[in-house]
């Protein structure tokens, strides 16, 4: 009807809420038989629960070998990488992240560390003192220079952890930071 | 005073305080102006400079893994050559220039090679949302972490002079050589030229620089008044571009 | 409360799997274009800025909006509004998200978002926008289920929610003016380089909010039971026409500096805008033209403004006309010409159209779950 429409004359009457206190589950359902079963949502919920817990372990089936140590493929020519052995495998993600920092955001490109002779041994001068070598904090010209292949150094090890994502996809690094390897391997 | 006003009062009040305290705080964290202990320039000579041969195109674009502008390896659709990658290039004079030029400007369709300008107050750093772009105190050169850039473009939008280029796609599909010293980038990251930051590190100059067959780039810091830089600076007649803007470029061209 | 929406009509269930449809189709797209990159899109070096970041702003200011309804009912009692400021507030949720979602797909590389919040930058207006944005969304997510529980519970709501709404006042006005921020403090971008983008941001929110929110209020009178009232549906259509009357004049402002200071500088992205770019963009804003003066005259006629029909077509066209001019226009104009004088054509792909229209239909299946929310729990408490 017309007049439904024309809204410019409609009168209301605005009545206040009135706010009374009641229990909450009188609310709830209009009629108690009209309450529907909850148990078909909470079948999906637990379902998806147990996915998402279990989902993370199927996912990484496979990816560690239980009895066997990673085989990792040693540098030919160095013995001494820039940190001790234990220091390496706790912390050299965090090296490279305090590295990354300090060359790219601090501008601080190079470092001392103590230089080593044939047998590992820190090396002393005359009067005791430490002989340094300066080395450049980069992970192509400093790290790759030793761990040139890092399909069998780093991924061997990270693939036994877990760590990598199922697929073997590559260490994220390698998307920029070129391997010195003949063919440069493509990234993403 | 009842409850809620005085509720909306204080939290005006907790606002207005938090708000100064952050700007004054962003004033510190912020990029200072001017500030660098040395002030890297670069001189384009633009007597000798015709802008007629791409070596210092050519080697910069080398030097740092830079993809060809054209991308003739991707199927897929787009502009291309819009989309393309430039750290260096040739535009025109009147181009670079326009607000500086009339119709009877000679020069106007000269080509002429413009790059990042490492302004004194980049506007460009002033907008990046997780500081992946700065300029370094201790040079002046303005630089960007691949690291932390998240691609959102803003430095982009900022840049006054069009200097920054992004990574449509990913660079290593169109590269055909690569200099593994130096990183590429993934996709989805914005770039530009660094002035050879790890070239000057270690006392070189400029790939461009070192390129040019003309010897029409001169490179250094200004504030030593020996620096091959500010030789060039002496008795010359030598503009900026968009100087009004206050961005403070550091790359003059000798007229 | 959530479970109003799991039932509903044979209608209603169309439109949600509709939408899903639409939602899988757009987010196989997306893949792609995470996959191949950005390339995949029109954007170029020049342009770099275009379909997805111009929805973005244009959404921001439809959030805001609920301001304009909230603000006359709890700050100055204005008893109309009593039952639209819900349908206000869950409007601005899907806005929200959607912003979100839009600078989410055009993000270069989306899994660093998080470095936004690990390395805050305070001189970031982009960094601000981020937290304000989020700041919003959580109040009127906060704000408008708490107010619609204690609705249904029939019980007075809790005393902590006052605050937030009057909170939520300024900070409806601080999301758009520190969206209008990304684009006013660019030195380099003469089009956007305005004192008044902030203003007309806001004056264009205020047409286009309350626009698409009549026309919300006439889905929901047309398919529920619940009815927010004639009287609020009168005062809505009020205030998209000042709303409007003052967006389109802050536009002429515009037109009169460029055109009467005749600088080429600035006269070039208008002239881009509306002779020399491509048929599309030339289309939208004489579209953008002729809506707005369609709409204006249809809503200034209190005749035409108070009969329900021709409402909805006035609430429409501002809502069309706004979307062209901020979401298409303003982004495109700011970047062409670039900063050497030259023209960069950009043409939104197919792929980012199908993007863009999935964000859209995650928007609407937000808003359609949230209204079919309120207005059960309307027709629940109306019943009892």
């Amino acid at each position: 009807m017309a007049d439904d429409k024309d809204i410019e004359k409609t009168e209301e009457k605005y009545e206040p809420t009135v706010y009374k206190y009641r229990r909450p589950e009188d609310g709830r359902y209009l009629h108690s038989d009209d309450a529907k079963s909850d148990m078909p949502l909470i079948v999906l919920g637990l379902g998806v629960f147990v996915a998402l817990m279990l989902g993370a372990t199927m996912a990484s089936r496979g990816m560690g070998k239980f009895r066997t140590q990673p085989a990792i493929e040693l540098p030919k020519h160095e013995k001494f990488c820039v940190r001790d052995v234990e220091f390496m495998r706790e912390n050299h993600m965090k090296l490279l992240d305090d590295w990354r920092d300090q060359v790219v955001r601090d501008g601080v490109r190079n470092e001392k560390i103590p230089r080593r002779d044939a047998s590992g041994k820190v090396m002393k001068d005359a009067s005791g003192k430490t002989v340094y070598q300066t080395i450049e904090r980069s992970l192509t010209k400093t790290c790759l220079r030793c761990h040139d292949n890092p399909k069998t150094f780093c991924d061997s090890c990270h693939q036994y952890a877990g760590v990598i994502r199922s697929g073997g996809s590559n260490i994220v690094c390698f998307h920029c930071h070129i391997v010195p390897n003949p063919k440069p391997k493509t990234g993403r | 005073m009842d409850r809620p006003k005085r509720n909306f009062l204080k939290i005006a009040g907790l606002t207005g305080v938090g708000a100064y305290v952050g700007f004054k705080g962003a004033e510190a964290i912020g990029n200072k102006p001017g500030k660098a202990k040395k002030k890297l320039a670069m001189v384009v000579d633009t007597r000798k400079c015709k802008g007629d041969c791409p070596d210092c195109i050519v080697a910069c674009h080398r030097e740092h893994n830079v993809p060809e502008e054209h991308n003739p390896n991707f199927k897929g659709p787009g502009p291309k050559a819009a989309q393309g990658i430039k750290w260096i290039w040739t535009s025109t004079f009147g181009g670079a220039f326009h607000e500086q030029v009339h119709e009877r400007t000679g020069r106007r369709k000269d080509p002429l090679i413009v790059l990042c300008n490492h302004c004194d107050d980049p506007p460009c750093t002033r907008v990046c949302p997780t500081q992946a772009t700065w300029k370094r105190e201790s040079d002046g050169i303005v630089t960007i972490d691949m690291h932390r850039c998240i691609g959102c473009r803003f430095c982009m939008a900022a840049c006054p002079y069009g200097s920054r280029s992004f990574n449509f796609f990913d660079p290593r599909r169109s590269l055909k050589a690569v200099k593994p010293d130096f990183p590429t980038r993934t996709l989805g990251v914005v770039e530009k030229c660094n002035f050879c930051v790890e070239r000057v590190s270690e006392g070189l100059e400029p790939a461009c620089v070192v390129a040019c067959t003309k010897k029409a780039l001169a490179f250094g810091d200004l504030n030593d008044k020996n620096s091959p830089a500010s030789k060039a600076l002496v008795g010359v007649h030598s503009i900026t571009r968009k100087p009004t803007l206050g961005t403070g470029p550091e790359v003059y061209y000798v007229l | 409360m959530l479970e109003k929406a799991l039932t509903g009509s044979k209608g209603y269930w169309a439109w949600i799997f509709a939408l899903l449809v639409l939602i899988g189709v757009g987010g196989g797209v997306y893949l792609y274009q995470l996959n191949e990159g950005l390339g995949v899109t029109g954007l170029n070096r020049d342009v770099s800025w275009g379909l997805y970041i111009a929805q973005f702003t244009f959404l921001v200011g439809v959030a805001a909006s609920a301001v304009m309804v909230v603000l006359p009912y709890y700050l100055h009692d204005y008893k109309e509004f009593g039952k639209v400021t819900i349908l206000g507030e869950f409007l601005a949720i899907p806005a929200c998200v959607m912003c979100m979602l839009f600078i989410g797909v055009d993000m270069g590389r989306p899994d660093r978002i998080v470095y936004v919040f690990m390395h805050p930058t305070p001189n970031s207006v982009m960094f601000w926008d981020t937290v304000v944005l989020f700041g919003y969304l959580t109040l009127n997510v906060v704000i408008g289920w708490t107010m619609l529980g204690a609705e249904r519970k029939g019980v007075a709501p809790p005393r902590w929610v006052k605050p937030l709404i009057y909170l939520s006042i300024p900070w409806a006005v601080s999301i758009h003016t520190v969206t209008a921020f990304l684009y006013q403090g660019l030195p380099g971008r003469g089009f956007w380089m305005t004192a008044i983008m902030a203003p007309r941001f806001l004056a264009s929110a205020f047409a286009a909010g309350p626009s698409f929110l009549i026309l919300a209020v006439l889905v929901v009178r047309r398919f529920t039971k619940f009815d927010p009232g004639v009287a609020a549906l009168r005062k809505l259509g009020q205030i998209v026409t000042y709303a409007m009357f003052v967006s389109v004049f802050f536009f002429l402002m515009e037109v009169f500096t460029v055109y009467y200071s005749n600088i080429p500088e600035h006269k070039h992205h208008f002239w881009y805008l509306f002779v020399g770019g491509p048929w599309w963009l030339k289309g939208a804003m004489w579209l953008f033209v002729a809506l707005a003066i369609i709409g204006l005259g249809i809503l200034v006629n209190p005749r035409t403004r108070n009969n329900i029909p021709t409402l909805a077509v006035g609430a429409g066209c501002v809502f069309v006309a706004s979307w062209l001019e901020k979401g298409l226009g303003l982004i495109i104009g700011g970047f062409t010409p670039n900063p050497f004088g030259k023209y960069t054509v950009y043409t939104p792909t197919a792929a980012e159209i199908a993007i863009a229209a999935m964000v859209w239909c995650i928007g609407l299946l937000i808003l359609t779950v949230l209204y079919k929310v309120a207005t059960g729990v309307k027709e629940e408490k109306a019943l009892s």
